[in-house]
């Protein structure tokens, strides 16, 4: 009589559960749709973490052949290699020819000076850059 | 049941701790010189601070106030180059939050100047 009961208690205790697994199972879904796993690689170990500014004006990020990192403390890289805005044509890593097509993106740290980023927008031009954007996170405007 | 449940917490922690639900944006920037032509007047505007004080014409003009710069872009007509020259001390993101608010005011023609 008394093993029964405990059976019972069990079989209680298991049913009770499954709500909570079906929230643990909902998250998880929607974490693996929503979430993209940051490719840390891609990461400089130098560079330091970046907040990117926010903006109303978001495109999806499209494929780019540069990317130009400039992080808090004003230091630019271009892909992973540290440079400075005085060596950045020589370091800059695209033949004249590929150029014209090529297409760069900027990540600025929003805290840097908007003048540092202008300095590098005049770079890239000079260099005959057409395709530059900035990256950004998504903002909500007031309306 | 319990491992199971041991194995989808210890997945639900890991996707927690790697993802990043949001996906990074960009926002084209245009380098070409404008053009001047007869028919686009070109105005200058500088951008005094991050928090969007402006002088256009030589008058200050709150960006922030989003009816202010709505009326000065009306005012000026659609077809006309906005040249942004910028403060010292402004910020990457007080210059991209006055694009920003150009485009909400549908000031389509805005460059930044690059060659100071």
């Amino acid at each position: 009589m008394n093993l029964i009961q405990e059976h019972n208690t069990s079989n209680v205790s298991d049913s009770q559960m499954i709500p909570l697994i079906n929230v643990v199972f909902l998250m998880l879904a929607f974490i693996l749709i929503t979430g993209n796993i940051e490719k840390s690689s891609e990461k400089s170990p130098d560079i330091q973490e970046l907040a990117v500014p926010s903006s109303t004006s978001n495109l999806d990020q499209e494929r780019h052949d540069v990317t130009v990192t400039l992080d808090k403390s004003g230091s630019v890289y271009i892909d992973k290699t540290a440079t400075n805005i005085d060596d950045f044509a020589e370091t800059f890593p695209l033949s004249a020819s590929d150029i014209v097509e090529a297409q760069v993106l900027i990540r600025a740290d929003a805290s840097v000076p908007a003048h540092a980023t202008r300095e590098v927008l005049k770079k890239l031009r000079d260099l005959g850059l057409r395709r530059i954007s900035l990256a950004t996170v998504r903002a909500y405007s007031s309306d | 049941m319990v491992p199971l449940i041991d194995i989808v917490f210890i997945l639900l922690l890991f996707f927690i701790l790697t993802k990043t639900v949001v996906a990074d944006k960009q926002l084209s920037l245009d380098t070409a010189k404008a053009q001047p032509s007869q028919q686009q007047e070109t105005v200058n505007v500088w951008l005094e601070n991050d928090d969007g004080l402006l002088v256009i014409d030589g008058l200050f003009v709150e960006s922030a106030d989003q009816d202010e710069l709505d009326w000065w872009i009306q005012n000026k007509g659609p077809n006309t180059n906005y040249v942004i020259d910028i403060q010292e001390d402004v910020s990457t993101q007080g210059l991209i939050t006055l694009l920003d608010r150009m485009k909400q005011a549908k000031a389509s023609n805005v460059t930044i100047e690059l060659d100071k």
